[in-house]
């Protein structure tokens, strides 16, 4: 009788246990997640709704993936070092194509965001970006 | 004189059943003891990764990396 009082104890110990390392995985979202994730607040701000907020996020998540593209290519480049007046010179041309490349991006997502909603939404979205980036931006 | 019609003498069953009364309610006693560990054992296994996994996590963020790329994105400066 004990002993099945005990067994019965130890099941029931280990069921939180179980459905607590269950719930571990979401704990460490994947990068798409991350990136679908911040998509659809975007898309909460900007009150899209219906198949119009399906799209965006989708675009959108797109669109981001393509800006941490070139932001681990600049990570890359900050490492560089820039001891020689070669170096130096590079780092500012980098920075040229770094800069050049965001504006591309943005300006050939425009044309895509465009398709799904009007001029003064993508408006309010650079708004919202630059908000958050100001204040990561900030805090660093 | 027996022991019946004396008060002050102690009867001569007293012994071994008070011994036998007092060893079962130190055994109750310690299985209520246990029970009460047992319990509170149980509550704190069941309470803890409860707790851990229910409360607030914070929230992924994408801006943080991407802040990296404000000082480069003229988009972004240029708006009000």
């Amino acid at each position: 009788m004990k002993k099945w009082i005990l067994l019965l104890l130890a099941g029931l110990l280990l069921l939180p246990v179980a459905a607590f390392s269950q719930n571990r995985s979401p704990r460490q979202p994947s990068r798409q997640d991350i990136i679908r994730y911040n998509a659809e607040r975007m898309a909460g701000s900007l009150a899209l709704e219906g198949k119009t907020r399906t799209a965006f996020v989708s675009l959108y998540g797109e669109f981001y993936s393509e800006m941490l593209a070139i932001r681990s290519q600049l990570k890359k480049q900050q490492s560089a070092d820039m001891d020689s007046e070669r170096e130096v010179e590079e780092r500012i041309l980098s920075d040229f194509a770094t800069s050049r490349k965001i504006l591309d991006l943005r300006e050939s997502y425009y044309q895509k965001f465009r398709a799904l909603i009007p001029a003064s939404k993508i408006l309010e979205m650079y708004q919202i970006e630059k908000q958050h980036a100001e204040k990561r931006h900030d805090s660093e | 004189m027996s022991s019946s019609n004396n008060p002050f003498l102690v009867p001569e069953d007293f012994f071994p059943a008070a011994q036998k009364s007092i060893l079962a309610s130190a055994a109750r006693i310690r299985r209520r003891r246990i029970g009460i560990a047992t319990s509170l054992a149980a509550l704190l296994l069941i309470a803890v990764p409860a707790y851990l996994s229910l409360r607030p996590q914070p929230e992924p963020d994408l801006y943080v990396e991407a802040a990296d790329l404000y000082d480069y994105d003229i988009v972004l400066q240029i708006m009000d």
